[in-house]
């Protein structure tokens, strides 16, 4: 190995340079290397934990699995409320155009060697994206494009609650498109759910509903801790780009759903009573206030049916149905806001109805746009509200019920005791004597004729005799100051709005007044409750309207029991005052809450309005104006349905009395429920004119065979025809009709297929009525009134079917009668 | 020639056996090309150790590369071999260069240091003309076909070469402040060039090698006084200067990367965790998780954090012993160099593939703050990968004349 020699440089490394190479060795190979080892020990032994946390932080993403809300059923388990899986259809803009990107680049690579391939344009696959959603999704193309152009976002939701199909169909355009979907390239979902009623608005503000920032009112409100459950958590190891990881990390919470909620409310209860309240509303059309009606079961305090009409559909509840109470108030406040701000223009129906601002017209500011909305917005919520609940009223003389409970049961009074009523009654502390609302006067009245009169003088007779610390007494004790504590959200405390004891007390007139249920306000609520528990031997229950509350695999979680909050009077007492009821409907001021074949009891009320007062004080109305309300309990030998329909804010010119008005809605609620309830019928002389009876088939007899049959069931015939046997028979067998009728028997004829018009007997009286029924070969149902009770003034307020229908001979047409004189109780 | 056929059967693992062959095919039409060159060679054994060091890091690399890339490939290209398919190729023709190189008397461009140097100088005024602006600096040039390069790479051997031949020549001049000078003025030319791109670490990477050249070659050591606070003057003007503004904030986020995770420090808070989730044993080959999108360029400068996390502390430290050794053995060569020029040559080649190791070591550990610094024989990379095999080939070719005593 011959070593070359060079001028320079060719010598051996020194000792010095040797040296300092082992400086160098020493610097970077033992100490540099042994700081990254160093640190190294310290990142992944000693601080591993800390890193691992950090690691799991990172790499896994937490998604929320929302539960299933829970269902609302009625009590025979129909479905009232129910939500389903849906979708929220979301587009990534910005991943669309990265994809876009992504899929050039390899395009490009493709086209040098086919140089047919084409590039993709953005704006193109944006186009046909937004076509495929907007047609789809019924929403504007624009509006749709608008949204995917937004580059500069991860995610755009287009629209929620899309049902699971059109996803899937949406899904599957895009892809036929030649377009990626999933949440890094284009349009994905999330799961969502939607809520669906299917009885509409059916019991809307009992049920309540849900908007974008949760449940609304009602059962959806009071019951969301059941009804949504807990929500669960899947944390999983996924990628940057959302997309699940090769190894397994996965941890799993999974989600409870929902409990469900059985409602006392029963589905067809609930229909006749929204059936004849709706057409209480169409009677009374000036009623400001609308019209309520609760159906309570008398024994355990449950409410069978709860409406206020106007109501709304629960699946588009910011719709206000044209025409309605609502819709013509808020047509009146926008008009005359539009005269004072001078605003030229329409409102029409697609603001007034859904609250469109394209309704609105063209000129306004956006500022006018908004306070309008906020008239808008007023109403949306008097219509939603539960004013049965929320709202209190001034009673009137279904109060007398309880002013005279109280009195027996102190023992302040007998049931032996007579009252005598001059007309007025002087009471320290009102300026003017106290009008009875005969003002002749109704004389020398029993107890029971008291209350038959609804006599207001006997009333205050009765409250001075019990003590004001005795009335306020009872009045506690039914539950009248303060809530009932119902399972429904949003209950008005009406302890404000009553007499305290020292008020009745230091003013004699403040308990002659709420001696007949003025001056002061309760719910209907606590009304009601207050007449269950008079008819009940005194029990006052807490009213509830939740039966049972169900997991959400449908086993039974909680059953709701009858809750006896205290036993106010004696069972003697509500004997008493059961008897007295009877009375006012079957001679009293209630006699047009009668029901054929059932013993109703109740009490009617027409209770003065405090005038409506503007911001300034002023009184606004210039009318007196009135709430007409009636509250009917049968059977009254052992009470088991309650009703009570107020019909809310009456003027003084239009019907507004409650005996008048009220009372028939009741008797008709009844009627329906009564026999549905299986609430036996029993009739006795004063109502066998009432009672329906099966005809039987006579055909293929002789005429003396039928007759003889018929007769037997009380019937009487003529014939048609001369033959031997009965050929055919009106009415078929089969077929109730009032006994006492008429059978038209075909003796070898047959009868006619012609169809008759129903005749109008609205508005005449019974004998006529009858009358011209029978003469067109129709048979009369007669309901309403008693027959006793029939006087000169009795006249039919409804007919079934209508006037003027077509229906064949031998059809039952239901009559109802209403007495309009002496059912006044002013 | 009996001797050069030693060069074919170097054991070495059974991965490369196939790319050695078709190496082995390229000296001999070289060496008819030019026979005096290779007549003049006296073919020495080389260091053995060091080849097998740098073959075993280089298949090491490869599977870490392959490891690290998959996901990215396969999310980003559609394709989860791209980056090893690429890399291998690449090895398979560096690893011919180097051995190629290796067989060529690294005398021969001690004679040619200035066009060498000038060659590098000229490299890094293209690259401000021609160059390719990533992130505020040019520092690509991009060659139609090939792909890009740095051309600092280039510049770094020029720089190295041209230093290391210039010292050895100077003698002890060097100990004088007047024989500095003119290493003073080429790197004030270089460094002004790195500069204008700007390119800080290539600047502080230079430095460092030019420095352990000098040193070695025997410069006063109280120079490094002076040196070290110009340095560290230099630096803290530079600090301060508006085109070092990403300097400034790599070093604020270096202190705590979970602070701006979302920004700054989300590529040093991953390469962490990446690291710091491993443990002890390692999550096993192929099973990391962080390279799932979450490490930036884990193919790239962060392929090192992929492999701390998958095989652990454990494989971590031996991946150091093995790169430390390699760096031992660089300097094992230098100093049995058979003359000056030869030691400071592989000092100046050992000292830089130092630097970058440890660079990107103490970058991914959170030892230094990030910056672009690939890890050699790891990161991917075609042109940089041939560039130090190649530098290698020169320290095997220097190893060749090694004395073996001491």
């Amino acid at each position: 190995m011959p070593i070359r020699k060079h001028n320079k440089g060719t010598k051996r490394p020194s000792l010095m340079m040797r040296s300092r190479i082992s400086v160098l060795i020493g610097v970077l190979v033992f100490i540099c290397f042994s700081v990254v080892a160093v640190r190294l020990f310290w990142m992944q032994v000693v601080r591993y934990d800390y890193y691992r946390e950090k690691a799991l932080n990172f790499q896994t993403k937490d998604s929320i699995i929302e539960p299933k809300r829970g269902t609302i059923y009625d009590r025979n388990y129909k479905v009232l409320a129910q939500s389903a899986s849906t979708e929220s259809v979301l587009i990534n803009p910005n991943g669309l155009k990265t994809w876009v990107k992504n899929q050039n680049d390899r395009l490009e690579n493709k086209q040098e060697e086919d140089p047919t391939v084409q590039l993709l344009e953005l704006e193109e696959v944006q186009s046909t994206i937004a076509t495929i959603l907007s047609e789809n999704l019924g929403l504007s193309y624009e509006s749709v494009l608008s949204k995917v152009q937004r580059v500069d976002r991860q995610s755009m939701e287009i629209k929620g609650q899309v049902e699971q199909d059109i996803v899937e169909k949406i899904l599957s355009q895009i892809n036929d498109a030649g377009i990626a979907t999933g949440a890094y390239s284009s349009v994905y979902t999330e799961p969502d759910t939607k809520r669906y009623y299917p009885y509409g608005s059916f019991a809307s503000q009992v049920i309540g509903f849900i908007n974008s920032s949760g449940p609304v009112g009602g059962i959806e409100l009071e019951y969301n801790d059941v009804l949504s459950g807990t929500a669960g958590r899947i944390v999983r190891a996924q990628n940057v780009s959302n997309s699940d990881m090769p190894f397994e990390y996965e941890q799993y919470v999974p989600a409870q759903d929902g409990g469900s909620v059985v409602l006392t409310i029963d589905e067809s209860v609930q229909h006749y009573l929204e059936t004849h309240v709706e057409t209480a509303l169409a009677d009374n059309p000036q009623a400001r206030g609308g019209v309520s009606g609760i159906v309570m079961d008398v024994k355990t305090g449950e409410i069978l049916g709860m409406v206020n009409m106007p109501d709304f559909d629960i699946n588009s509840y910011s719709t206000i149905e044209k025409d309605n109470l609502y819709y013509n108030e808020l047509k009146a406040e926008i008009e005359t806001y539009f005269t004072e701000n001078g605003i030229n223009g329409e409102v029409n129906d697609e603001y007034l109805c859904e609250g469109k601002w394209a309704g609105l017209p063209s000129g306004m500011s956006d500022e006018q746009k908004t306070e309008v909305d906020t008239m808008r917005t007023a109403k949306l919520q008097a219509m939603w509200r539960n004013h049965i609940v929320s709202d209190t009223y001034e009673p009137g003389s279904t109060f007398k019920l309880m002013t005279v409970a109280t009195a027996l049961e102190s023992q302040s009074i007998s049931t032996e005791d007579t009252f005598v009523c001059n007309g007025s009654m002087m009471v320290a502390g009102w300026g003017k004597p106290i009008k009875c609302h005969k003002t002749a006067g109704h004389g020398t009245q029993t107890l029971t004729e008291a209350l038959m009169n609804s006599c207001n003088v006997a009333m205050m007779q009765i409250a001075f005799k019990t003590t004001p610390a005795t009335f306020f007494e009872y009045f506690e004790s039914f539950g009248l100051v303060g809530k009932t504590n119902i399972d429904l959200p949003g209950e008005a405390n009406n302890t404000s709005l009553v007499y305290t004891e020292e008020q009745l007390v230091d003013t004699p007139s403040n308990l002659a007044v709420s001696s007949f249920g003025q001056r002061f306000k309760v719910t209907p609520l606590q009304m009601i409750s207050m007449i269950c528990a008079i008819v009940d031997d005194g029990n006052l229950k807490t009213p509830h309207i939740v039966r049972q509350i169900l997991n959400s695999d449908g086993s039974v979680r909680e059953t709701i029991q009858t809750q006896v909050v205290r036993q106010v009077i004696s069972e003697e007492t509500s004997e008493f005052m059961r008897q007295a009821m009877e009375a006012v409907v079957s001679d009293g001021t209630g006699k047009n809450a009668y029901v054929a074949g059932y013993r109703v009891g109740g009490k009617t009320a027409t209770s003065e309005i405090e005038k409506k007062r503007d911001s300034e004080g002023r009184v606004i109305d210039n009318e007196y104006r009135y709430t007409a309300s009636f509250i009917g309990v049968a059977p009254m030998d052992d009470p088991q349905i309650a009703v009570l329909v107020a019909i809310h804010d009456l003027p003084e010119s239009a019907p507004h009395g409650g005996g008048a008005i009220a009372a028939p809605v009741v008797a008709r609620i009844l009627e329906d429920v009564l026999p549905y309830w299986g609430v036996e019928q029993s009739f006795d002389e004063e109502n066998a004119d009432r009672i329906e009876i099966q005809v039987s088939s006579v055909i293929g007899q002789t005429e003396e065979e039928a007759a003889s049959v018929l007769e037997n069931l009380g019937f009487s015939y003529r014939t048609v025809g001369d033959g031997d046997t009965v050929t055919d028979q009106v009415p078929s067998g089969g077929v109730k009709i009032p006994t006492g009728s008429q059978i038209i028997l075909y003796m070898g004829g047959e009868k006619s297929t012609e169809l008759v018009t129903v005749p109008n007997v609205l508005g005449e009286h019974p004998e006529t009525a009858q009358s011209r029924l029978n003469s067109n070969n129709l048979y009369m149902r007669r309901t309403g009134i008693k027959s006793s009770q029939t006087n000169a003034q009795t006249q039919a307020t409804q007919q079934n079917p209508a006037a003027g229908t077509q229906v064949p001979i031998g059809t039952v047409i239901t009559v109802s009668f209403e007495n309009t004189t002496g059912v006044s109780d002013r | 020639m009996p001797k050069k056929s030693s060069l074919i059967y170097e054991p070495e693992p059974a991965a490369t056996q196939k790319k050695h062959r078709q190496a082995a095919k390229a000296p001999r039409p070289k060496s008819r090309v030019q026979p005096e060159i290779v007549r003049k060679l006296e073919i020495k054994k080389l260091d053995l150790t060091t080849l097998v060091v740098i073959l075993v890091l280089m298949v090491i690399g490869l599977i870490a590369l392959f490891s690290a890339s998959y996901p990215i490939g396969l999310y980003r290209f559609g394709d989860p071999l791209q980056f090893v398919k690429n890399q291998s190729l690449f090895a398979v023709i560096g690893i011919c260069g180097m051995l190629f190189i290796s067989i060529i008397d690294y005398h021969i461009y001690g004679r040619f240091y200035k066009f060498i140097f000038g060659f590098g100088v000229l490299l890094l005024v293209l690259v401000l003309i021609i160059g390719t602006n990533y992130n505020n600096a040019k520092r690509w040039i991009e060659i139609p076909g090939l792909g890009q390069f740095q051309p600092s790479e280039i510049t770094k051997i020029a720089m190295i070469i041209a230093f290391s031949y210039y010292a050895s020549k100077m003698g002890d001049k060097i100990r004088t402040y007047k024989g500095l000078l003119p290493f003073i003025a080429a790197f004030a030319v270089i460094a002004g060039l790195l500069a204008l791109q700007p390119h800080m670490s290539a600047i502080v990477i230079m430095f460092v090698i030019a420095l352990s050249i000098l040193f070695v070659a025997g410069i006063k050591v109280w120079y490094f006084f002076p040196i070290g606070i110009g340095g560290i003057g230099a630096f803290a003007v530079a600090y301060q200067l508006p085109q070092f503004a990403h300097v400034r904030d790599r070093i604020a986020v270096w202190l705590d990367p979970f602070i701006d995770l979302q920004d700054k420090g989300y590529q040093a808070a991953n390469s962490f965790v990446a690291i710091g989730s491993g443990g002890f044993w390692g999550l096993g080959l192929g099973q990391g998780r962080q390279k799932q999108l979450y490490l930036p360029e884990p193919q790239n400068d962060f392929v090192f954090s992929a492999w701390c996390e998958e095989m652990g502390f454990v494989g971590a430290v031996i991946l150091i012993i093995l790169f430390a050794y390699l760096i031992y053995r660089g300097y094992v060569i230098a100093k049995n160099a058979r003359d000056k020029f030869g030691c400071l040559l592989a000092i100046g080649i050992t000292t830089q593939f130092a630097v970058q190791t440890l660079m990107n070591l103490f970058v991914v550990t959170g030892v230094m703050p990030v910056t672009g610094a690939s890890l050699p024989l790891f990161s991917y990379g075609g042109t940089a990968l041939i560039i130090q095999l190649c530098e290698m080939g020169i320290l095997l070719n220097i190893s060749r004349t090694m004395t073996r005593k001491n």
